[in-house]
């Protein structure tokens, strides 16, 4: 099956990928390993950004995220929400402390690494000038924990 | 010989990409090529001698890890090569800085050095301390193990920068023979190829060891050679200037008259293996020049005796620093070098380093310097 995998900006240079998804194909159950392997064997420029070359561990700044939840510290081996493997939503790579482009930005180019609202527990794309400053301050005092994770 | 058609095309590593910078002879006017690989720290990009048009570039993030880039055109395009440095058996442990035991860990590449005669050879210097061997150009590493497990490698802890290996030099003369430096572990030597090592520290003493002249744990900055005198190597470690004569069987003190002999670079002129550079650094605890006055220093008779090189360089309020990697000269009669600063400057001379001009100068922080030569 086809599963759709939004990367961050720096991955898809390095993957030459223009587009803000990519697609890859799946067989059996996806799960965030044979996604990843899938991954690597298409753009073999990204073995080893996202996990570990040996022991398959997640790189500390990388997170995965689909359906808007946080599968990070999900086994890498259990299954991807049914609606990454209907295609209906994507699963995302992004760098821990999002940054990047804004929500509009987002919208208009697919940038993976925006402002993301997690207030809610959810995977939400932000402009800044609807973030308020004490938002803004809460948010990074969530990624600040990432980083010390 | 320098003619009309001379050039010097200088690469240049920095926080946030790598720059390519080109010059005719007269090394006045530069075209500056970058960001390439924007947003990545380029730790250190080097061309082959073989084929100039062949460079490595050592792209890593704290995010995605370490890249390996090569460009077969001189630096218009580039690709991915293999990233995969997987250490040899188990790796062990080394000190971490507060004395306990440390698994080895891969990090990053501080150092790519091509090799003298074959165009896909390059070895790669690393943090965790280790070196690489590509013979392959980049399409698959593998780590000469006999210096990490020679048996010092417990002994051997980071500084402040980490556990890297962050010089190797190849003697021109003997193909079996190679020195590395880490810091802090101290200078190794190989005389088979890279299969053994011995600590080559004797000589060296660092106070803030419980034995100050130990076989290992210097934190050694930097160290040079010309390669006419491949047995010759001039050292800045962490403090002192040092030399050693014998291929490193014994080292002795080179500061002379320096302000401070604390500093990261060292280099030699391309023609007179008796002038030296350093920058220095005001101390261990704080990493700008002296006075906040950025001076090269030259020593024409092989170190003790230094001269301050001023003209065309900030003499007040200047407080950047020179990373170890951040020298090069350049092989035109008349003797350029050159050193990038944290600043994001990349200071130029001529002249052996009489008079300096910025050759660009809002980069980001500068890593690396190298500097390639075609007459």
């Amino acid at each position: 099956m086809t599963i759709r995998v939004v990367l961050p900006a720096h991955l898809r240079v390095l993957a030459r990928v223009p587009g803000g998804e990519v697609t890859v194909e799946v067989t059996d159950g996806p799960t965030q390993s044979t996604v990843l392997d899938a991954l690597e064997a298409k753009y073999p420029a990204l073995e080893g950004t996202l996990r570990d070359h040996v022991t398959k561990v997640r790189r500390p700044f990388v997170r995965f995220f689909a359906c808007s939840e946080d599968l990070s510290h999900d086994s890498a081996d259990a299954p991807l929400p049914e609606a990454v493997c209907t295609g209906k939503e994507a699963f995302w790579v992004v760098g821990a402390i999002a940054g990047g482009s804004l929500g509009d930005q987002y919208r208009e180019s697919g940038e993976a690494g925006a402002f993301i609202d997690f207030s809610q527990g959810r995977l939400q794309p932000m402009s800044v000038s609807s973030m308020a400053a004490e938002r803004l301050a809460w948010v990074s005092k969530i990624h600040c924990s990432w980083w010390r994770r | 010989m320098t003619d009309k058609t001379s050039r010097v095309r200088v690469l240049v590593g920095t926080r946030k990409g790598a720059f390519i910078l080109t010059s005719d002879a007269r090394r006045e006017k530069w075209d500056v090529s970058g960001p390439h690989f924007g947003g990545w720290e380029i730790y250190h990009m080097k061309g082959s001698p073989v084929d100039p048009n062949r460079l490595y570039a050592s792209q890593s993030s704290g995010w995605f890890g370490q890249v390996i880039q090569r460009s077969d055109d001189g630096g218009q395009t580039w690709a991915p090569m293999n990233n995969k440095f997987v250490y040899d058996g188990v790796p062990g442990t080394h000190q971490s800085h507060d004395g306990t035991a440390h698994p080895w860990e891969f990090k990053r590449v501080w150092h790519l050095e091509p090799s003298l005669t074959e165009v896909d050879t390059v070895y790669a210097g690393v943090e965790d301390a280790a070196i690489f061997r590509s013979t392959d150009g980049g399409t698959s590493w593998h780590e000469l193990s006999g210096l990490r497990s020679h048996g010092s490698g417990p002994l051997w802890q980071p500084g402040a920068g980490g556990l890297c290996l962050h010089a190797i030099i190849l003697d021109p003369a003997n193909s079996d023979r190679m020195y590395i430096a880490i810091s802090a572990a101290g200078s190794f030597r190989t005389d088979d190829g890279g299969v053994t090592w011995k600590p080559i520290n004797n000589g060296l003493i660092s106070p803030f060891l419980p034995d100050p002249k130990a076989d290992v744990g210097h934190c050694v900055h930097h160290v040079t050679m010309h390669p006419s005198r491949p047995s010759t190597l001039f050292m800045q470690k962490h403090w002192d200037v040092m030399r050693t004569d014998d291929a490193g069987d014994s080292w002795h003190e080179i500061s002379g008259n320096l302000p401070t002999d604390f500093g990261f670079v060292i280099d030699v002129h391309a023609h007179e293996p008796e002038t030296i550079y350093v920058v220095p650094i005001k101390s261990d605890s704080e990493h700008f020049p002296p006075d906040g006055k950025l001076r090269v220093y030259r020593s024409r008779t092989g170190g003790n005796e230094w001269e301050a090189l001023t003209k065309g360089l900030p003499q007040s309020d200047c407080y950047v620093n020179v990373l170890r990697d951040a020298m090069a000269v350049d092989q035109l009669d008349s003797c350029g070098v050159y050193f990038g600063t944290t600043g994001g400057q990349v200071y130029a001379s001529a002249d052996s380093g009489d008079s300096w001009a910025p050759i660009v100068r809002d980069l980001p922080a500068v890593l690396s310097v190298e500097v390639q030569t075609f007459v």
